[in-house]
């Protein structure tokens, strides 16, 4: 069943590429990603060189975080403890929360694993894995366009959210208190049955430093 | 590696750009003085060290808007920002809009015809993003003290070619009705055929002013109907469906290789009728 939904978003990207060259402009394809349909499958490897796979988190809350450790926004969500205080919160709820390093080497934000251990160390965060992507084809996959950039995955594999962290887009620490987490809004209303009531908006950030060729 | 640790955390290494070096920002009027009970213009002129940009009122997939926040004695009021057409950075599938160089972010200022006093003192708080790169925000509180009087207030030679050049950019109003309809794929925007003869069709694209809209990066589809053009945007699955205003900018190439035309249009929402 699963598989063949999947097939289906499959087909609606073909489409989608099928159109692009119709119209004569060549541009990157269409990210598989689509709100209340099934996350796209992936495996990556983490910073302590294991592979996760999607599908193996069946039955669990998967939040995807994008970030880039240059990036002042990403700062902002750190800086202030906002960012671990909901790793923390959340996977001690027993949701699986992995943290995404799409910046290709040479860009800002580019870690290598021990690189990444230390950031995670120093920041005193909380992630299940941190996932490194230096190809960028998660990112691509997800259409990832800035950092933080927040993905939440519910139990059966739908993608439920996609967009900021909250609403309010600026670098500034002190708007965060006032602000209404998107990423929360959607992880509680899911653990109490209920739809996600904002499930895309646009992130803010700092794009995602991918790797400029392919 | 560091440096980005250390921003991380919120701490600022010696190396780390100084947001002051790479935007220069002053508040300027347009004229000498303020006149009572009418409106006189301030600018926030920004002017970027090469290679960085500031942001448009939709700062596209990543960025942020440049701010204004006002201080204003009683009585008196700003308008909104007049935001000059920005350029389009594409970076394959993230798009940012924006300034590079130098930007004049005009505000109207209106002094109460009652105002008691003969000097105004107005503080604008700015705060920007400025990216190469990298990105780097930056804020700084600007002042301005201008006398008030009764009589027509000279223009400040000064300022002269600042005011000149930003209102060569703000885009004007369309001369048309335009209107849009959205499905679950696709936002589409109609305007009449007549009211813009002589159109490249390649060449006509639309920067909205809300920056959930549409997909940015994708190509932005034109098609020439009988009595409509109609440009295909991707939707972004953060669209509002509700809006029934869609505000943005038109940029109508013609087939001459000239520059621009950029339009302000303001479609309303209308369902896709047989009439084409």
């Amino acid at each position: 069943m699963t598989a063949t939904i999947f097939h289906a978003v499959r087909a609606f990207t073909l489409t989608a590429a099928v159109t692009v060259c119709a119209a004569g402009i060549i541009e990157a394809a269409t990210p598989v990603a689509r709100v209340n349909a099934p996350a796209p499958e992936f495996s990556a490897t983490d910073s302590d060189g294991k592979t996760h796979k999607l599908s193996a988190y069946k039955g669990k809350i998967v939040v995807l975080e994008w970030t880039n450790n240059g990036c002042p926004f990403v700062g902002k969500h750190y800086g202030s403890g906002n960012m671990q205080s909901l790793q923390k919160k959340y996977t001690g709820q027993g949701v699986v929360w992995l943290t995404v390093v799409s910046s290709a080497p040479g860009t800002q934000g580019y870690v290598n694993a021990d690189e990444a251990n230390q950031d995670t160390q120093k920041r005193g965060a909380a992630p299940t894995a941190v996932l490194l992507d230096p190809t960028g084809a998660l990112g691509h996959l997800y259409g990832a366009q800035a950092t933080p950039h927040m993905y939440v995955i519910d139990s059966e594999g739908r993608l439920v959210y996609m967009g900021a962290i909250d609403d309010i887009p600026s670098a500034d620490p002190s708007d965060i208190a006032h602000a209404k987490n998107y990423v929360a809004a959607a992880i509680d209303a899911i653990k109490a049955g209920q739809r996600v009531s904002v499930p895309a908006t646009k992130a803010y950030g700092c794009s995602v430093k991918y790797a400029s060729a392919e | 590696m560091l440096l980005g640790l250390l921003l991380a955390s919120g701490l600022h290494a010696d190396d780390a750009p100084d947001p002051q070096d790479l935007v220069r920002a002053r508040l300027i009027a347009e004229t000498s003085a303020l006149q009572r009970g009418k409106t006189g213009w301030l600018a926030v002129h920004l002017t970027m060290k090469p290679g960085w940009h500031t942001y448009w009122r939709n700062p596209g997939d990543a960025g942020v808007a440049t701010s204004i926040k006002w201080t204003l004695p009683q009585g008196v009021t700003a308008g909104p920002i007049l935001w000059p057409a920005p350029e389009k950075f594409v970076t394959r599938t993230i798009v940012a809009f924006g300034y590079p160089d130098e930007v004049a972010l005009l505000t109207a200022v209106k002094v109460p015809a009652a105002f008691p006093f003969d000097n105004v003192a107005i503080g604008a708080t700015v705060a920007w993003l400025a990216c190469e790169k990298v990105c780097i925000p930056g804020s700084e509180t600007l002042a301005i003290a201008l006398p008030v009087g009764e009589a027509i207030a000279p223009a400040d030679p000064r300022n002269a070619k600042v005011f000149a050049q930003a209102r060569r950019r703000i885009p004007q109003r369309a001369p048309f009705k335009a209107t849009f309809d959205m499905d679950a794929e696709q936002v589409r925007i109609r305007i009449p055929s007549t009211a813009l003869p002589d159109v490249a069709r390649s060449r006509v694209m639309f920067y909205p002013f809300d920056n959930s809209m549409i997909e940015h990066a994708a190509p932005q589809r034109v098609v020439m109907r009988q009595r409509q053009i109609e440009l295909i945007l991707p939707r972004s699955p953060a669209a509002n469906e509700r809006i029934q205003t869609l505000d943005g900018l038109l940029i109508v190439g013609h087939s001459g290789g000239h520059s621009p035309r950029v339009l302000d249009i303001s479609a309303s929402r209308a369902e896709i009728g047989a009439k084409r």
